[in-house]
């Protein structure tokens, strides 16, 4: 099983389901409704560790329905309504090589100048 | 010989070609894997399930999509191979490739209902993607300039060819301790890093002309950089593979296991000490029949037969066109200067097409570029290119008299940055733009370093100075062995910068020392501005070049140019 917890923090943090598809490997966001969506910006956030746990179990359906792979939990932040992953790597993954602009996806929630800012 | 793809006529250079057992194995291959993927997508089979038989054909899952890397046996590619390349970019990738430190191709956007399909296209010209992963031996690398090279003793490939066959699919070293990286050079100056692999093979010529090979086990980057020793002087070339088996099988049998980052053969070759490990390795050799993988000097012969030189004309070597080309252009005499290499044949030279234009991604190729080098080969050598460790190109063998024609057209089409050997040239893997495994960012980078020396002229009077940058630790942008190494690390989800001077894959090859605190993202290209212009500022004269200061001066004159003020 590939899925892994949320890191330990003090307080609960935001939080939303990514996944790759199984048969393009393509970057997904579980939605509300269960879908999935290379948009990040559409994905649900999850207020608490508990409520990700249960999302990322039901992702975990999906793995095993052969939907997509390797469900992980990734820290967010909703920042003017867009949703911004924490760390660097998710936001890469999010929206792509930051050095082909060209095949970024930069049409959701945050640009590709998001991934240079430091934190 | 001509052959025809798709209508297009391609000169078959001078390689190994698959006879029937060969392709008839590729080919089952391919379709065993079309029947994996059906499964996998039928879901018979799971990810846990399918995960090793994906990557046993090189099909990675990466950061953004699954990731192919395809073998490019020792470096070597025909015309015909490299349109194939170009079309598996254009149709099923997204128009472009990238070139790596171990000589194969990787493509990154691939779907995996596409794969079987690809490895069924790579199959129609003798490629595959087998042993691209994996604890196995994996593909074997050599000097990109073999079977042309003025300063080689012999081509190397024959052998290359012979480890290839020998350990593909070897049913008793497929599972490995860890993975296994072979690299061959026949010159006595060393362009594939044969000391950073867990084996390394160095020609040598007896007296009488005899080959015998220097085996040197150990080295190896990553987490742990060793430089290899040399186990035996002198292997005659007809016990290579029993050695070799030796020497397989005791890793095999005492690698360790139980800790994947200590389970390269360095490690044991550390822990039992070089002479423990020799006295084991000859204890096996001895005692072990040599029959049933020895090569015969027929099969040497036969083997050695593929490579033979392509039908060279007699040339002069001065050719009056091209050196008064020189003298009337600075841009063609920088070129010549850094991008070509002498070759054994008089009249000929060896052309690297660089894929290093400043601020470009270092080591990928767009389709169009790799058809425009798959037509230069046809049209100027032989048929034949060559992929280099430092993630460029090579046309090996190129009529003098045809260098300012196939100048012209690398600028027409990108690949003639006059930077090969020099600060433009940089190494650099995937990072955290592709990769899984990084922590941090290596393209933008080089894209800024080489942005920043991007006047030539510049670049030419540093001179020559490979900067090697790799993502992560596993250092597969070779950055140990960088006169000037990047490591990127990620320090509490900032991206960091260490800097190590002093490396060297060459023959006197040394493991660079870490200079001192490292870099952030933004200050990194600065820092590497400021070792230059130290190094420029402390070299005895414009021959000195940047490794003999470092190993004149060491690393004091750096350490104040960097740190004295930086509040470090």
């Amino acid at each position: 099983m590939s899925a892994q917890a949320p890191r330990k923090k003090s307080g609960d943090g935001l939080y939303v389901v990514s996944a790759n598809t199984l048969l393009t490997g393509d970057v997904v966001f579980r939605h509300a409704n269960g879908s999935w969506s290379s948009a990040i910006n559409e994905a649900q956030v999850l207020h608490t560790q508990d409520k990700a746990f249960v999302q990322l179990a039901q992702a975990q359906e999906d793995e095993h329905a052969n939907i997509v792979i390797a469900p992980v939990l990734i820290e967010v932040t909703v920042e003017a309504g867009a949703i911004r992953p924490v760390h660097i790597r998710e936001r890469i993954r999010a929206l792509g090589p930051t050095v082909r602009p060209d095949l970024a996806r930069t049409a959701y929630g945050f640009s590709i100048n998001a991934v240079e800012e430091r934190t | 010989m001509n052959v025809h793809v798709d209508g297009i006529s391609a000169v078959q250079p001078n390689m190994y070609r698959y006879d029937e057992f060969d392709q008839a194995f590729v080919n089952a291959r391919v379709e065993q894997f079309r029947g994996q993927v059906r499964r996998r997508l039928e879901g018979t089979l799971s990810e846990d399930e399918f995960k090793p038989l994906r990557l046993m054909n090189g099909l990675y899952h990466q950061l953004h999509a699954y990731m192919l890397r395809v073998a490019v046996p020792y470096g070597t590619l025909s015309s015909r191979q490299m349109r194939m390349l170009a079309h598996i970019a254009q149709k099923y990738d997204r128009g472009y490739g990238h070139f790596t430190t171990r000589q194969n191709i990787q493509y990154n956007w691939i779907r995996l209902e596409d794969a079987a399909d690809i490895l069924a296209d790579l199959a129609s010209v003798e490629m595959h993607a087998i042993q691209t992963s994996g604890n196995c031996i994996r593909n074997t690398t050599t000097d990109q300039y073999a079977g042309a090279a003025a300063d080689e003793l012999a081509d190397p490939r024959p052998v290359c060819e012979i480890i290839r066959q020998w350990s593909t699919l070897h049913p008793e070293f497929s599972f490995l301790p860890r993975k296994f990286k072979i690299a061959v050079t026949g010159s006595p100056n060393d362009r594939a890093a044969v000391k950073v692999h867990d084996i390394g093979l160095r020609l040598h010529l007896d007296a009488l002309g005899q080959r015998g090979w220097e085996v040197i086990v150990g080295g190896g980057q990553g987490r742990t950089p060793v430089v290899g020793v040399t186990v035996r002087d002198w292997l005659p070339e007809a016990d290579l593979l029993p050695y070799l088996t030796a020497i397989m099988r005791v890793y095999n049998l005492h690698g360790r296991r139980d800790n994947k980052y200590k389970a390269r053969i360095k490690i044991l070759v550390h822990e039992m000490g070089i002479d423990a490990f020799r006295h084991a390795v000859e204890h096996e050799f001895s005692s072990a029949p040599k029959d049933p993988v020895a090569v015969d000097a027929g099969e040497l012969a036969r083997i050695a037969a593929y490579f033979a030189p392509p039908v060279f004309e007699t040339l002069d070597a001065f050719v009056p066109e091209i050196e008064e080309k020189k003298l009337a252009s600075h841009d063609f005499r920088r070129w010549m200067k850094a991008n070509t290499f002498a070759h054994k044949q008089p009249g000929y030279t060896i052309v690297n097409a660089s894929l290093k234009p400043a601020g470009g991604i270092p080591g990928d190729a767009t389709a169009e570029q790799m058809l425009a080098v798959a037509d230069l080969a046809d049209q100027y050598s032989f048929g034949e290119v060559r992929v280099t460790h430092a993630q460029n190109l090579t046309l090996p063998h190129v009529r003098t008299k045809d260098l300012i024609a196939v100048w012209e057209s690398l600028q027409a089409s990108g690949m003639a940055d006059a930077n090969i050997g020099l600060i433009g040239d940089i190494i650099a893997c995937p990072g955290l733009d592709y990769c899984s495994l990084a922590t941090a960012r290596s393209i933008p980078v080089a894209q800024e370093i080489s942005r920043r020396f991007a006047d030539i002229t510049r670049q030419h009077d540093v001179g020559p100075l490979k900067l090697n940058i790799s993502g992560c630790i596993n250092a597969c942008g070779h950055h140990h062995v960088g006169h000037i190494g990047i490591l990127g690390v990620d320090k509490k989800g900032r991206e960091f910068y260490q800097i190590t001077l002093g490396g060297s894959s060459a023959n006197e090859t040394t493991i660079g020392e870490i200079l001192g605190p490292g870099f952030g993202a933004d200050e990194i290209a600065g820092a590497v501005e400021k070792i230059v212009e130290t190094y420029l500022s402390i070299r005895l004269d414009p021959s000195e070049e940047f490794l003999a200061t470092w190993r004149r001066l060491g690393a004091a004159p750096f350490k104040e140019a960097l740190y004295a003020n930086a509040g470090h």
